[in-house]
């Protein structure tokens, strides 16, 4: 068989069926679209006489050159832009206090995924004979600095999770193989922001690949913690999701 | 170039509610098949088709050329597509088949498109973007480009290593049968 009846297959076993669906969503804008808010771009009338025009632009070309060499400065000597704070280093993003609770048998595990600045998303799973890993991208709004650490813990049993292969750090704390190569297991991700590698999207947006690794037994129930800088201060989100155990 | 989904809502030219619907409604299916390949969550997959629905209504006014309609609101489907998957991790990503479909389909067929599905799952945005429109959805080169806004080189191009990826050990060509 081809890719293309392949494709075919896979896909037509797990599409459910569709009847009434068109009339539906049409009706659903028909009566709602109209009354959504519109976004509207910024934009404002200019009248000012041409001297004036060229002065200000003047002022600002002026004010861009000493911001951005101030930027770039931070940038090369590890400064957060805000008010010369030194950004933490990675022991002490790592000693900034772990903020969930471990859940009792009796509550029940809420989503609470992540919303911004920083938001995250699976694209792959394998399994191994020491446990479960999935893949996915972390993507980090503008504003961020230096490095932001991940960490992740099951929040029943209170088990630290591991991180393997891209931007995985700190000490190794084990190894496995995962499809047939070797893999040093970390205890967190490390995204180095400031990387130059790292090359951000049109809207500032950059993104970091990660696999995290839950070993046997787990409670299907993970708790995350990201702890960085964020427009010049100290940033941390947590997060939530469940899943089946394994 | 300007693109319509730059315009401003207010240059719209009013187009009436029976020709929006009859626009509209041949573009669901499509999308819906689109935003499933995509995110493999048939709720998940509605709402997308639904929230690109409203992106339409207030932009449809601005197609001069209605024969762009179809790429153009299948790009819109796409981005609310990557900006779901954004949106949360999942433990357990849902791939492949229902359990209460497997025992009813042949065990073997069953895996294999399983495990298509998750090959899929884990390409990156545009690739798997360009996988589900071209062999999917069966859509031309020329108009997947048009979806992806790329020329069909790149578009092509984007193809052959996204082939790549899911079957290594198959002839490029053999593969875009």
């Amino acid at each position: 068989m081809s890719l293309r009846t392949d494709i075919h297959t896979a896909y037509d076993v797990i599409t459910p069926d569709t009847g009434g669906m068109a009339e539906r969503v049409v009706e659903t804008a028909r009566r709602q679209a109209p009354a959504l808010p519109r976004r509207r771009k910024f934009m404002f009338g200019m009248r000012a006489p041409l001297p004036l025009v060229a002065a200000l632009l003047a002022v600002a070309i002026v004010a861009a050159v000493l911001v951005g060499g101030r930027l770039w400065l931070n940038t090369t000597q590890g400064i957060s832009p805000a008010g010369g704070l030194t950004l933490p280093t990675l022991a002490e993003l790592e000693a900034r206090p772990w903020q969930h609770q471990l859940l009792a048998p009796s509550e029940t595990c809420a989503d609470a995924p992540f919303s911004g600045p920083v938001w995250a998303f699976p694209d792959s799973e394998t399994v191994s004979k020491w446990g479960a890993y999935s893949g996915g991208h972390f993507v980090l709004a503008r504003g961020f600095s230096g490095s932001l650490i991940v960490r992740s813990r099951d929040a029943r049993s209170g088990k630290n999770f591991i991180f393997v292969n891209e931007n995985a750090g700190g000490p190794i704390v084990g190894t496995d193989t995962v499809d047939g190569l070797p893999v040093d297991q970390h205890p967190k991700a490390v995204f180095n922001v400031a990387d130059p590698a790292i090359k951000a999207d049109s809207t500032g947006q950059k993104t970091f690949r990660m696999t995290i690794g839950a070993g046997h037994p787990f409670s299907g129930c993970f708790q995350w913690q990201v702890d960085g800088t964020y427009n010049g201060k100290p940033f941390d989100q947590d997060s939530y999701f469940s899943g089946p155990p394994g | 170039m300007q693109r319509v989904a730059d315009l401003e809502p207010s240059k719209a030219a009013p187009v009436s509610e029976t020709t929006f619907a009859d626009l509209l409604r041949p573009l669901i299916d499509p999308g819906f098949r689109l935003a499933l390949a995509m995110l493999h969550d048939a709720q998940a997959a509605e709402d997308a088709v639904q929230e690109a629905s409203f992106v339409a209504w207030r932009k449809v006014g601005l197609m001069h050329d209605r024969g762009r309609l179809r790429p153009w609101f299948l790009g819109v489907v796409a981005n609310k597509c990557r900006n779901a998957r954004r949106s949360k991790w999942v433990a357990k990503v849902h791939l492949g088949v229902p359990e209460e479909l497997a025992a009813v389909s042949n065990e073997e067929r069953t895996l294999r498109g399983a495990d298509l599905t998750r090959a899929i799952a884990g390409l990156r945005h545009d690739d798997r973007l360009v996988v589900a429109l071209y062999f999917y959805l069966d859509m031309p080169l020329e108009d997947v480009a048009a979806v992806i806004r790329s020329s069909t080189g790149a578009t092509r191009a984007r193809l052959y290593r996204a082939v790549a990826k899911l079957r290594p050990g198959v002839a490029i060509e053999e593969a875009l049968r």
